[in-house]
């Protein structure tokens, strides 16, 4: 269990999150019985994942919370979001989300004695769980009982006042006054750590019943407890120690133990609960007794030997831990190492208003979405808009006017003041661990702001398929940027990077970025999911690609690579909807009616199996499809809310078909049974596919007819052609053009969906409402 | 044909005596041949791979019946049972929960006693199963069920006396969470230290004979 590994998911200033490895149990080795014989069998206590904050984010030798701790906030908030359970709940088809229940662990530096830095560790997991909790009350214990040198004050109360009202830093008489009267009344203090709780938190707020002892004992057993200097993860060599007797040296020597100071939080395995009773540490606000019992046998020894020229770390030989129990709770978490500090913040932020400016106030992104190209494209010629100016790069474009698709980084580092770039590195990471796409060169570069410490990328995003992959983008850089004009995939500032969507990979991917100071030494990690998770954004759709047989027991119309090809493409279209489609595929016998065209009709066309089109008007199915949809719904695991794209060879014009010397025609490359359409038929949820005749996205094309379920005067199409809108093949990089099979593949390929209404007053009705919107809210989506 | 047998993992005496087609374990495990074996293990159903075990001659039973009647002839029926109690760590054990115990190809719906226990009758070739119960929790976002899932062989436990026997009783109490093979001794002493500290033994973090006897008495064999 020691030595398992685990990794660092992302890394602000004062805290680091991580993943622990996952822990999988063996078989239990049981004895069977013919007299008394029993076996225990036990659940284990597994912790999946570490939040840690760093002493900076207190007042030095305080419990009080610093400001600054609002970086680390999100990263506690990302952790318990990737690692909530959803189950099904009351009522029926309901869904509970069972959290990770979390264990906070205060953590002192040897300097002074056991009993004070156990009180002081313990009053610091106090806060921290106060603060997470709003518990307002537990905030004023230690303001009002101080505690050796953790004395909260006027100091803290100045701080919070500040951080409240901003107002307050400029105007030294109002903010004495106001600190005055925070001190006189224990109510003005309740609404101002309140306040300050809030501003600090933001919309994180956790309840008692979110932590490992549920809140069943009143003082947190369980829930948060002190861990005294029991378990450092550094001790000073000899040498240090000695030179450290020199009380001139007392802020060095603080410093050099800084990563002693801490507060771990530990997030177990959802719906584990703990009996306080049975918890085995101690109270908070309880002597180092209860701790030194669960000490190693040699945990005196462990925690305080000193090393001749050798400064001892737990991350190297895991054994500075005095305390068993914790050691065997942390002992493989990757939070529990000396990480070097880079007093810099790397976030990956959103333009939420929209206006393409992104700064220092811009919001912190919790996850990230699949960009939609929606703007990408002239209007007029429809070329791919890739200029310098970000009114004019299809990157700084995307998503315009609506929930913004592309993001940003932002660095926050004051040692890189005056620089005239920063670089961070930026890639996709599979969601069980590994490289996606991590091309050759990640760099992408961040010029400074008008705070001359903070650097903001231009706009990036992320794509599906290798096409859009390969395009090259502008970089979006000035004049005598040595990164100036296009950049291409695995060159820096090259501006989007793919994520793998297969069978296997089901939108779980996760955006990694890296930032490494200009001072060097270490490398701060900003870890974003893909689509919101919490709540599950995530949605499926099932989806049955039904090879018709060209003669009864005879062989499908799709070969084995054709099946792949078409399942592959329809998720990757609808990956950027947040949508995972499960798709699979069987084989049926033909009907009578999809065989034997040769022999009724003759021609050059005749192949088997294959349909005559809908019956138009008015848009019913023929005769050919009902009897293949017949055969469908006779399966045992036929679904209602299901989509079939059924693939014959040809789909025949009826009209030909009828006419007085009958012959055959192609009619449609694809066709499809939207309930808009055909509301009481048999055939809703159905879409055929000439399989000879249809290009890359008609199958997809077919299947979003059902799922947007859209009508207006031109079928439901996106496409209003160059007589309705005056101008324009725009339209035609829409899945949903009219003429999607006339299309190359490539970036301008007929295959992006969009979430913006398009209005067209030539026709009726004149607004199509937003793709991505209607999809995500049709009857065929289900529960991730 | 009489003989010695080396066990392998997942034996135990009245496997060897279905295997060897004896009605009853106490023939094998009886005999003077093994009278060193037995002293040695105690408990025929834990034995440690390597061990030797006289096999007799099968059972050969001579009835005398008049022959001109019919008769039936009924093969004693050795039972063999199964006994599981499913803990927590820190908390209350699986008291009266629902659950559903696998064995072989046989399904049984069972509900623990007030001791967390569950008691089922197995074939003697069974050797594998698992035990899944409804774990009823509330969290903040209302009441649900989790699957708690414990899988199990059958005859692999070996004995206290060995170091692999230590780590199987101190794996299945949740103590210890390495590998069974090669143990992990870092977690062997944490384990070790970590059941003598919760049993008010001296923590040494050594399995000497007197948290044996406690291992025992806690685990159940």
């Amino acid at each position: 269990m020691a030595n398992s590994g685990g990794s660092v998911n992302s890394t602000t200033p004062g805290g680091v999150s991580g993943t622990h490895a996952p822990f999988e149990g063996e078989p239990a080795s049981v004895a069977p019985s013919t007299g008394s014989e029993k076996n225990v069998v036990s659940t284990f206590l597994v912790p999946l994942a570490c939040w840690r904050v760093e002493d900076m984010r207190f007042k030095f030798d305080s419990s009080f919370v610093l400001p600054a701790i609002a970086a680390e906030i999100p990263l506690l908030s990302g952790l318990r979001q990737t690692h909530t359970l959803r189950l099904p709940g009351a009522p029926p088809g309901g869904e509970v989300m069972v959290p990770p229940p979390i264990s906070l662990f205060g953590h002192a530096d040897p300097v002074g004695s056991d009993d004070y830095n156990k009180q002081l560790s313990g009053r610091r997991a106090t806060a921290i769980y106060g603060l997470l909790t709003r518990k307002a009350d537990l905030w004023e214990k230690l303001y009002s009982k101080s505690f050796g040198g953790d004395v909260w004050g006027d100091d803290s109360l100045r701080t919070m006042l500040v951080a409240t009202d901003s107002t307050l830093s400029a105007d030294a008489d109002r903010l004495t006054q106001r600190v005055g009267q925070a001190r006189a009344d224990a109510g003005q203090r309740q609404t101002l750590f309140q306040n300050y709780m809030n501003k600090v938190a933001g919309s994180f707020v956790l309840v008692p019943s979110d932590f490992l002892g549920a809140g069943a004992d009143s003082k947190g057993k369980a829930d948060y407890q002190g861990c005294g200097e029991f378990n450092p993860v550094m001790i000073f060599s000899q040498e240090d120690l000695k030179k450290y007797q020199d009380s001139k040296l007392k802020e060095e020597r603080d410093a050099k133990n800084g990563p002693n100071r801490r507060v771990m939080a530990l997030l177990f395995r959802p719906g584990t609960v703990v009996d306080p009773k049975k918890w085995p540490c101690p109270r908070a606000e309880e002597p180092v007794a209860g701790c030194i019992h669960r000490f190693w046998s040699d945990g005196e020894k462990r925690r305080s030997t000193h090393l001749s020229g050798i400064t001892r770390k737990f991350e190297e030989t895991h054994d500075t831990f005095g305390c068993r129990f914790y050691h065997r709770l942390a002992g493989s978490s990757p939070c529990e190492k000396i990480l070097p500090r880079v007093p810099a913040l790397l976030e990956v932020i959103l333009d939420n208003d929209n206006n393409q400016i992104v700064d220092a106030s811009e919001p912190v992104a919790t996850f990230v979405r699949v960009g939609l190209w929606d703007h990408a494209f002239d209007r007029t010629t429809g070329v791919l808009i890739n200029q310098t100016a970000d009114a004019k790069n299809f990157v700084s474009l995307d998503s315009v006017g609506k929930e913004a698709r592309r993001f940003y980084f932002r660095v926050t580092d004051t040692n890189a003041a005056g620089q005239a770039e920063v670089r961070v590195q930026w890639r996709t990471e599979l969601g069980a661990g590994g490289n996606d796409d991590a091309p050759a060169s990640q760099d992408i570069s961040l010029l400074p702001t008008g705070d001359p410490s903070v650097f903001v990328s231009k706009a990036v995003f992320l794509v599906v398929d290798t096409d859009d992959q390969q395009q090259a983008t502008e970089s979006g850089l000035p004049a005598g940027n040595p990164d100036v004009g296009p950049r291409n995939n695995g060159q820096s500032n090259h501006r989007t990077r793919k994520f793998l969507v297969d069978a296997t990979h089901q939108l779980d991917t996760n955006l990694v970025a890296e930032y490494t100071s200009v001072l060097g030494g270490g490398t701060v990690k900003s870890t974003v999911p893909m689509f919101n998770r919490s709540p599950e954004e995530r949605l499926r759709i099932k989806v049955h690609l039904v090879s018709v047989r060209n003669t009864v027991g005879g062989s499908g119309t799709m070969s084995a690579g054709q099946i792949t090809a078409e399942s592959d493409t329809i998720r990757k279209v609808y990956a950027c909807t947040g949508i995972f489609c499960d798709v699979d595929s069987f084989e049926i016998d033909p009907p009578a009616s999809c065989i034997g065209w040769a022999a009724r009709v003759g021609g050059a066309l005749a192949a088997d199996p294959s349909v005559e089109d809908m019956i138009n008007p008015p848009f019913g199915p023929s005769p050919s499809q009902l009897d293949i949809v017949k055969v469908v719904q006779k399966r045992p695991d036929f679904g209602a809310n299901d989509i079939y794209l059924v693939y014959v060879q040809h789909l025949y014009a009826t009209a030909s078909l009828h006419a007085a010397t009958p012959s055959l025609s192609i009619a449609n490359f694809g066709i499809s049974f939207p309930d808009v359409f055909v509301p009481s038929s048999i055939a809703r949820g159905f879409g055929f596919i000439g399989l000879t005749d249809a290009t890359k996205y008609v199958a997809v094309h077919e299947m979003t007819h059902m799922t947007t379920n859209l009508k207006n005067s031109e079928g439901g199409h996106f496409h209003m052609g160059a007589a309705n809108v005056g101008s324009g093949n725009f339209d035609f990089k829409n899945l949903m053009c009219k003429s999607v099979s006339a299309n190359p593949n490539g970036v301008g390929a007929s295959k992006r969906l969009w979430d913006e209404n398009f209005t067209n007053a030539n026709v009726n009705p004149s607004t199509l409402p937003a793709q991505v919107t209607a999809i995500r809210g049709s009857r065929f989506v289900a529960k991730f | 044909m009489a003989g010695m047998y080396t066990v392998v993992a997942g034996d135990h005496i009245s496997r060897l005596a279905e295997q060897f087609g004896f009605a009853k374990y106490e023939t094998i495990w009886n005999h003077p041949q093994n009278a060193d074996l037995k002293a040695l293990r105690k408990n025929p159903n834990i034995l440690n791979p390597g061990d030797q075990v006289y096999i007799p001659d099968a059972d050969v039973k001579t009835l005398d019946r008049p022959a001109d009647v019919k008769h039936s002839f009924t093969k004693p029926a050795e039972t063999l049972k199964l006994r599981l109690v499913l803990n927590r760590m820190y908390n209350k054990p699986y008291a009266i929960v629902p659950c559903t115990l696998s064995v072989g190809s046989v399904q049984t719906d069972l509900t623990t006693d007030g001791n967390a226990q569950i008691e089922q009758t197995i074939k003697r070739l069974d050797s594998a199963g698992s035990v899944k119960l409804n774990d009823q929790i509330t969290v903040s976002g209302g009441a649900a069920t989790i699957q708690r899932e414990v899988d199990f062989q059958i005859g692999f436990l070996t004995p206290l006396t060995e170091v692999s026997g230590q780590i199987g009783r101190l794996a299945n109490l949740g103590y210890y969470r390495g590998p069974a093979s090669p143990p992990d001794l870092d977690e062997f002493k944490s384990a070790v230290e970590e059941f003598q500290c919760e049993n008010s033994l001296s923590v040494d973090g050594i399995c000497g004979p007197l948290t044996q006897a406690k291992l025992k008495s806690v685990y159940g064999c």
